[in-house]
């Protein structure tokens, strides 16, 4: 059987990994619960700020801090402009020319990088201080996986803050819930869903921080998988939820971390699979997640 | 005038909802405006409010013209819409979806005040207003759904349907708080299908039908019209 | 069918045995392709653009549809070298291509239909996302499963069975088979579907059995469609069949007006040839020494974007376009307008 230890390394590791998927996930959902778009291009922009954190730390001498705050916030800059340009002059289409439309966001991304940057990995090296393993009592963890795990907290207590206590923050619940109701109470729409894109593109940037850290090398495609991944987490959670996306997130994590920890390491291979096999499952058992706050409609 | 609608012509793609209706509402009074399902009574205050655009014709707010402007513009200006079927803020407590109502306006120390008026108004809100509004009951909803577009501090309130699905001793309860409204001054245009209660209430009525306004003038006047009575009066 | 039908088909067969003698080996390659796409774009439109779900499946079922193909036509002789893992009966076996072709689509289907289950209970939209993620399901047990698929080397050496007169014959095939589907009874209520779930459902329609229909119909050409890819490219490999395919199979979708066939076959054409020739300028440009790989792609990607601002219809905006009748005293009449962007 698995000893004492062994669980406890593993429930470190779904922490980490739950981590990143529970920030990327929250951006899925803000956006999904207002507008109903399935942004494919959310994991890109994770993919270009981890890309943006990689020139920093190479090109200049700015504290590490910087090399995840500066990205975040350039890449809260993008999200938003990529609404304003893309996603904006099809406000009141349907939903599925938004679904369109965030596939091309998407490609332009990627492609952009390849064009720019060509389509070969890079290694995304930080300091060894910071990747190298500790052992503490019976884990074993980096310095990195404390900080991700700490600063995705962190960033979450402060959307929590903000999502109750400011007034755009409660507007963005509002939104969701039901936008035209909150257009005749004089909410302007257009800038909650600008701060929602700036929000989610920001907490995709420092996921893709994180992402980078701990796999070590980037490239233009590496947004793909985390996005549709944490769109399973926002799924389990229930889409249009920020609790339930912080929650999915997390639960996957540990998820797929005991797939790979706990059954026969022959398996281990099938991890994605067993991912979007877990999202059919929940879809069949429990097809509004867990926290659902938004009503689906059938059609 | 207050609020001018000039042969507004309204489309849901190629079907006509509104045929070119007018109407004003004056400072001060109690319009409605009755009619029956599909007549296009709830487009009518959605065009007002800028969420649907009119294909032709204008809506005019203390003389300026408003029919191009955003929902949230219009609101600023001092038009606030209380929707029909309530559509309150469900995952939002008492207190948040009264802010929301306020979400506009900067002057704190009228927001306040406002806000101690309308829990003043409904007292049932005060003693919830920690509570998730979806927990609230149909009548206490409605309640929340009138206060919270008071909250904007409306020159004119559009009000769609506010007794729809209410128990009869609830909707007389919602009329009664109309009334008072209008005793303290609030410009109203009501939107009903009861049309008995809101001609009872209102100074001038319209009559829609299909997309037309088949007859206006005073209220009391119309509910004695021969036609009125036996199409919305019951004989 | 009537005369004008067998008209065009052996129009369009007398053109074919004219580019066949005409034109070189990488323009009957790129001709091929096209017809392949075709296959692909008609297929897709029965769910994405009739019946108004979304699937971005279409890579995944090819990928199916070339996998189980190519182990079905591969010969014995090389199977014992390639795969020598692979279960005797399956080792020994050689299947026609007409045969392996079809089969790869049964399967394609099968598997549509297991997922179809859990996701077309839900709005249309979850599909999106449950397609995608058989996506990277097929590709990781195309990875995993070595002794059948070789795992991340692929298989190569197919015996390459795909011409011109197999993708025109499976292309003309597709357009029968969905057309008829389409302006059948089953049509009639998938467009109900599209336009108002909640009403068709009300009016007696089983919803999910359509969508099923539509998906799993869908699902079999996508497997054609990759069968034929498999033995005309004569390798595949576990990443042959990517996000970039579907992508573009959407994008000939929505240029040429989802919920019209003719649509979808112009789409089809013209972002095939488009890409192609801008894929050949793309190599010859340069920004700095370095070509601009990827402008090609950025070009599709930000017209489809202006597409779906300012024609959302695509080309035809779902309408049919008629060729001439040429045998018929009677004028064409001009068909209902099917309005699918509402």
């Amino acid at each position: 059987m698995f000893s004492l230890p062994y669980i406890a390394q593993q429930v470190v590791n779904g922490l980490t990994l739950g981590s990143i998927y529970a920030l990327v996930a929250i951006g899925l959902s803000i956006v999904y619960g207002i507008l109903r778009l399935i942004n494919f291009a959310h994991g890109d922009l994770l993919m270009v700020g981890a890309y943006l954190a990689l020139a920093l730390l190479l090109n200049t001498a700015l504290p590490l801090g910087a090399a995840v705050l500066l990205p975040m916030i350039i890449v809260g800059g993008v999200g938003m402009l990529v609404e304003r340009l893309a996603y904006r002059p099809l406000r009141g289409a349907p939903e599925v020319a938004m679904l369109i439309t965030s596939l091309a966001v998407s490609s332009v991304i990627q492609n952009g990088t390849i064009m720019t940057l060509s389509a070969q990995p890079r290694a995304f090296r930080l300091p060894q201080e910071l990747i190298a393993q500790q052992k503490v009592g019976v884990v074993s963890f980096s310095t990195l996986d404390v900080l991700s795990v700490a600063m995705a907290v962190g960033l979450m207590a402060l959307l929590t803050l903000f999502v109750t206590r400011t007034r755009v923050g409660i507007a963005m619940r509002a939104c969701a819930e039901n936008l035209r109701a909150a257009r005749l109470m004089g909410i302007n729409i257009n800038q909650v869903i600008a701060y929602a894109f700036a929000i989610g593109s920001a907490l995709a940037a420092a996921a893709g921080f994180m992402w980078a850290g701990r796999f070590g090398s980037i490239e233009p495609f590496m947004g793909f998988l985390p996005g549709l991944k944490a769109f399973v987490a926002a799924v389990i959670g229930g889409i249009g939820s920020i609790p339930g996306a912080m929650l999915g997130g997390y639960l996957l994590g540990f998820a797929e971390i005991f797939f790979v920890g706990f059954l026969p390491p022959e398996l281990s291979g099938y991890r994605d699979a067993f991912v979007f096999a877990l999202l059919l499952l929940v879809l069949l058992v429990r097809p509004r997640g867990l926290l659902a706050t938004v009503a689906e409609r059938e059609g | 005038m207050l609020l001018e609608v000039e042969n507004l012509s309204v489309y849901y793609d190629s079907i006509q909802a509104l045929k070119g209706i007018s109407l004003q509402v004056d400072e001060g009074e109690l319009v409605t405006i009755v009619g029956s399902n599909g007549a296009g009574k709830t487009t009518t205050l959605l065009t007002i409010s800028g969420i649907l655009r009119p294909r032709r014709g204008t809506v005019r707010f203390q003389g300026q013209d408003i029919t191009r402007l955003a929902p949230h513009e219009i609101v600023r200006r001092g038009i606030s819409h209380c929707p029909e079927g309530r559509q309150i803020f469900t995952g939002l407590t008492v207190m948040e979806n009264l802010l929301m109502g306020a979400y506009h306006r900067q002057d704190r120390d009228q927001v306040a005040r406002d806000l101690a008026w309308v829990q003043e108004l409904f007292p049932i809100l005060a003693a919830r207003r920690r509570q998730l509004a979806g927990t609230l009951s149909g009548g206490e909803q409605q309640m929340l759904a009138i206060a919270r577009a008071l909250m904007s501090c409306p020159k004119v309130l559009l009000l769609d349907e506010p007794s729809l699905g209410l128990a009869p001793m609830l909707v007389d309860t919602i009329f009664e708080v109309i009334q008072q409204l209008c005793a303290q001054g609030v410009t109203i245009l009501l939107v009903e299908q009861n049309a008995y209660q809101a001609l009872r209430v209102a100074d001038r009525a319209y009559v829609l039908e299909t997309g037309v306004i088949k007859l206006s003038g005073p209220a009391q006047e119309l509910a004695r019209n021969e036609e009125v009575k036996k199409a919305y009066l019951g004989g | 069918m009537n005369k004008n039908t067998l008209f065009y088909l052996a129009l369009l067969t007398g053109l074919l045995f004219l580019a066949q003698s005409l034109l070189n080996d990488y323009y009957q390659r790129v001709l091929a392709v096209v017809f392949i796409n075709i296959i692909l774009t008609v297929s897709l439109n029965l769910t994405n653009g009739f019946v108004g779900d979304f699937s971005l499946g279409h890579a995944a079922f090819m990928s199916i549809g070339a996998y189980l193909s190519a182990v079905l036509t591969l010969p014995p002789a090389s199977k014992a070298g390639l795969m020598p893992q692979l279960p005797a009966w399956l080792g020994q076996l050689e299947v026609p291509f007409l045969a392996a072709t079809i089969l790869g689509g049964l399967l394609a289907a099968l598997v549509a239909a297991v997922v179809g289950i859990p996701v077309l209970r839900l709005r249309g939209h979850y599909l999106a996302v449950a397609t995608l993620g058989l996506m990277v399901i097929v590709r990781v047990v195309a990875i995993n499963w070595t002794a059948v698929t070789r795992g991340a080397k692929g298989i190569n050496g197919l015996p390459a069975f795909t011409n011109l007169w197999w993708v025109f014959g499976w292309a003309v095939v597709t357009v029968y088979v969905v057309w008829r589907l389409v302006n059948s009874s089953y049509g009639r209520a998938m467009i109900a579907i599209r336009e108002d779930a909640t009403a068709a459902a009300a009016r007696g329609v089983n919803v999910t059995a359509h969508r099923m229909l539509a998906f799993c119909v869908g699902a079999f050409f996508a497997g054609i469609a990759g069968a034929l890819w498999g033995h005309l490219i004569t390798a595949i490999t576990p990443h042959s069949f990517s996000f970039l395919i579907t992508f573009n199979v959407v994008v000939m979708l929505v240029v040429g007006g989802m919920g019209s066939i003719s649509g979808s076959i112009l789409g089809a054409t013209v972002m095939t040839l488009v890409p192609e020739f801008l894929r050949r300028v793309e190599t010859s440009l340069s920004l700095g020494g370095h070509p601009l790989y990827g402008l090609s792609q950025i070009i599709i990607a930000v017209t489809i974007t202006l597409v779906m601002i300012f024609r959302r219809q695509g080309l035809l905006g779902g309408r049919e376009v008629q060729l001439p009748r040429l045998f018929d005293r009677q004028r064409a009449l001009p068909q209902a307008r099917v309005d699918t962007t509402g």
